[in-house]
């Protein structure tokens, strides 16, 4: 049965919040001002939001972040400051109908962005050349090369703003999504800065397991994460790379994203946190920034699904075997051990015993095999990289 | 206006990169015809005296024996012809706008200005970790002072960049001689005694190759606590804002101030230790212990700074001499944060008082004491004071302030309840 996306402001509290029928649950986004400040999943009972969940959710939430909201307001929002252009780029591949959800999203941004660029990676026909004609303002750019950080890194090649703004296609962001993002910036410590990504729909089981078991979400409170007492390795927690911004200079300074990592490759994703790993490492700080809301359409089917999570456990131990390899970080090998025997053998473990709430066996398996292959996958494709063949 | 500029640039056995130094000099947008350049030799022996200056400057070379960088400044300082003062280290590349902005900067403020410009740091020396660290301690200093309503302070002040009208450079003396690190600070806090201002100019860039080492920077914190405690007989007013003031927060940095004070032997083990351990460390890429480690070797020679200078002397005696010897009760002024956060700026402005008490209506707030040595209090530092160091004791007092004005329509409505239902009431007083 599938889960009601709701949103809710505090200031017009509804006596009952209505539930469209075939829905058993609801995932709720509470909304204070021009912030998210919580997220509930509530039970959905006789067609309606169960008011009595909802109130002790109210309850608890208030209670925490009371004397928070008390300070917010009787200093008002930060004081407007000056901040560089942003060039919002959308890094595509064969999905027409997604991107064009995307743009239309991008288009309501406000404050408008300084551009908007499509990169349209190793296309196969002209489809996603046609949507981005329809929208004004969006220019298209192809980059044949395929693998995500190729696009990444072609965008920051053909950005003209001083930070570069990332949403996939299959997100729509928030209008208020790359103004919050840029404030981040503000700083000029800061490198990086990634946003709140929330479901847009659980429609499926596939849906609801991802949004339960790898949230992109990473809470609602801004966290700043410091080059200077950070590991460099525990990336996870930071955000991912749907939602967020660099700085365009991390092209030359850094050398950007590491074309032998994420989807397009064999090494399948990895790319967004290998690089938040190596500019926490050159000394700078990365910002999570929760009111960067952007909503994001998960795989709807069980097999997509299961790619995915393999995907995910390919990615993080070709970010880490490129760590170990190129980066002579020795840690990575602790970190990546400790990761699997705490995380992964873990999960498997409860999912053995069948507990309920417990994830499927052949999300955690499927992962598992996604991580074993992390280190030939990224040594494949490191080797292609060199020799210039297609992955 | 158009001021005369003339740029002081001390220099020490470095001669290649300061030849690119003054390489950039020559690319300024400020007319050259008003920038003139003094390079003081400071005991230099790789023949930095003999260097050909670039033709299109007017720039002289003043050579002296080793005497340290603030008496290398002062006496280009002394022979000076511009308006302004420029100080630029010597392994500075400026970029081409760095003296119009100084400039400009100081056309907009008042003729008691100190202008601190901005420098990159491109770390050479050492391994990644301590690169990386290098890196964003440098950007941390100048982050603070753009942010808004920063409060400038003494510790703001950078000789590496920075400039000041001539005229109070002289007035104020100049570069206290007798120190060999934070004379920079020194000089800052004599500045804003003498009333002046701070500012931070960021268009007024440069960059440098950063050479400093782990090495170098034990080195340069052990010149650092030596200097504290020349800064504290000095100026025994800043005594709070001084490291040394603070007592050691945990227990294993009270034991690295006793070993560093009392028992040097035990500290030169330590000392060891710690310096293989951190370079295993960075070896490993242990980036969170190796920064543990690190800090707790700073720590260490700073306290060995202040036990070279105490020289032998106990440190509990010397901060019975120079520490706060009593507490000056001193009548602050209140202001009431009920008005809204903008009359209250303007109330501080209004009061051009050293510190404040905050008060919510009748709930404390929070009290900004005195400091001597920052730029005086005014309103625009409030809401940087309130969302940092006063956020926890602003939001209790927020709350309990709603509590107390605002009793619930409910509480008046009981009074009118029927409660001489005597009985039930007696009840409950014999429970209780």
């Amino acid at each position: 049965v599938a889960t009601a996306v709701i949103q809710v402001h505090v200031e017009h509290l509804p006596a009952r919040i209505r539930v469209a029928a075939g829905y058993a649950h609801a995932y709720v986004v509470l909304w204070r001002g021009t912030e998210p400040v919580a997220r509930f999943d509530l039970p959905v009972v006789h067609g309606e939001v169960d008011p009595a969940a909802f109130a002790r959710a109210l309850f608890e939430e208030g209670r925490r972040n009371r004397h928070r909201w008390l300070v917010r307001d009787y200093l008002g929002p930060d004081p407007a400051r000056s901040t560089g252009d942003v060039t919002v780029a959308i890094c595509t591949h064969e999905r027409p109908a997604d991107l064009r959800r995307a743009l239309a999203a991008v288009q309501r941004l406000d404050p408008a962005p300084f551009e908007v660029l499509v990169i349209d990676n190793a296309p196969r026909g002209t489809e996603t050349r046609t949507v981005v004609a329809e929208f004004t303002g969006a220019r298209y750019v192809c980059e044949p090369r395929p693998g995500l950080d190729c696009a990444r890194n072609r965008a920051l090649r053909e950005a003209r703003g001083d930070i570069v703004a990332f949403t996939d296609d299959d997100a729509a962001p928030e209008p208020s999504w790359a103004g919050a993002l840029v404030r981040a910036f503000d700083d000029r410590r800061v490198w990086c800065a990634t946003g709140l990504t929330l479901a847009y729909e659980l429609e499926t089981d596939a849906q609801e397991w991802f949004e339960r078991y790898s949230s992109l979400s990473r809470g609602f409170r801004r966290r700043r994460f410091e080059g200077a007492h950070h590991d460099g390795l525990s990336v996870g927690a930071i955000g991912a790379g749907a939602n967020m911004a660099v700085r365009r200079s991390v092209l030359a300074v850094l050398g950007g994203f590491d074309e032998a990592l994420d989807a397009g490759t064999v090494t399948r994703s990895g790319g967004d946190h290998e690089l938040f790993g190596r500019v926490l490492a050159a000394g700078y700080d990365i910002v999570y920034e929760p009111a960067a809301v952007s909503w994001h359409r998960h795989r709807r089917t069980w097999p997509e699904l299961r790619d995915a999570l393999r995907g995910y456990g390919t990615g993080v131990f070709a970010l880490l075997t490129r760590r170990l390899v190129r980066d002579h970080e020795p840690a990575a090998l602790l970190h990546g051990l400790r990761w699997f025997c705490r995380h992964h053998v873990a999960t498997l473990w409860r999912a053995l015993r069948g507990r309920s709430g417990t994830i499927p066996l052949d999300l955690i398996c499927s992962e598992i095999a996604g991580c074993a292959a992390g280190p030939a996958a990224y040594a494949r494709s490191a080797r292609a990289l060199r020799s210039g063949s297609p992955r | 206006m158009t001021p005369r500029v003339t740029i002081v640039i001390p220099t020490h056995n470095r001669r290649a990169v300061l030849e690119r130094g003054l390489e950039s000099i020559v690319a300024q947008s400020y007319p050259s015809s008003l920038i003139e350049v003094i390079v003081v030799a400071d005991g230099c022996t790789d023949g930095t005296e003999h260097l050909t200056m670039p033709p299109l400057l007017q720039a002289r070379m003043i050579a002296q024996p080793a005497s340290g960088a603030a008496a290398a400044r002062n006496a280009g300082a002394a022979v000076a012809n511009g308006d302004l003062l420029l100080f630029l280290d010597d392994d500075v590349i400026a970029w081409p706008g760095l003296v119009e902005a100084h400039v400009h900067a100081h056309a907009s403020m008042s003729p008691t200005a100190l202008v601190v410009g901005y420098l990159s740091a491109n770390p050479r020396n050492g391994d990644p970790l301590f690169r990386g660290a290098l890196r964003g301690w440098w950007e941390t200093m100048f982050d603070r002072m753009r942010q808004a309503g920063h409060r400038f302070t003494y510790a703001d002040v950078l000789s590496g960049n920075c400039s000041i009208p001539t005229r109070l450079f002289q007035a104020l003396n100049g570069f206290q001689e007798q120190l060999h690190c934070h004379e920079d600070y020194e000089f800052g806090l004599r500045v804003l005694k003498a009333g002046g201002t701070i500012a931070f100019a960021p268009a007024a860039g440069g960059s440098h190759e950063e050479f400093t080492d782990l090495r170098r920077s034990l080195r340069r914190k052990r010149d650092e606590g030596t200097a504290d405690v020349w800064m504290a007989r000095a100026h025994p007013d800043i005594w709070t804002a001084l490291p040394l003031s603070r007592s050691p927060a945990s227990r294993r940095s009270r034991l690295l101030r006793e070993l560093a004070l009392n028992r040097r032997s035990l500290g030169r083990l330590f000392d060891a230790a710690a310096r293989l351990s951190v370079s295993l460390l960075a070896r490993a890429r242990l980036r969170v212990r190796w920064a543990v480690l690190r800090d707790n070797l700073l720590f260490y020679w700073y306290w060995c700074g202040v036990a070279d200078a105490l020289k032998g002397g106990s440190f509990e005696s010397f901060r019975e001499q120079v520490g706060p010897r009593s507490v000056r009760v001193c009548e602050l002024p209140t202001v009431n944060l009920r008005q809204g956060l903008a009359a209250a700026m303007d109330e501080l402005d209004r009061l051009d008082a050293p510190g404040v008490v905050l008060y919510y209506d009748a709930v404390y707030v929070g009290t900004i004491a005195p400091q001597p040595w920052a730029e005086p209090l005014r309103g625009r530092h409030l809401r940087h004071i309130l969302s940092t160091t006063l956020h926890a004791p602003l939001a209790e007092a927020l709350a309990t302030a709603e509590a107390i004005a605002a009793p619930h329509p409910g509480l008046a409505d009981t009074a009118r309840l029927p409660v001489s239902v005597s009985g039930a009431a007696s009840d409950d007083d014999a429970r209780m």
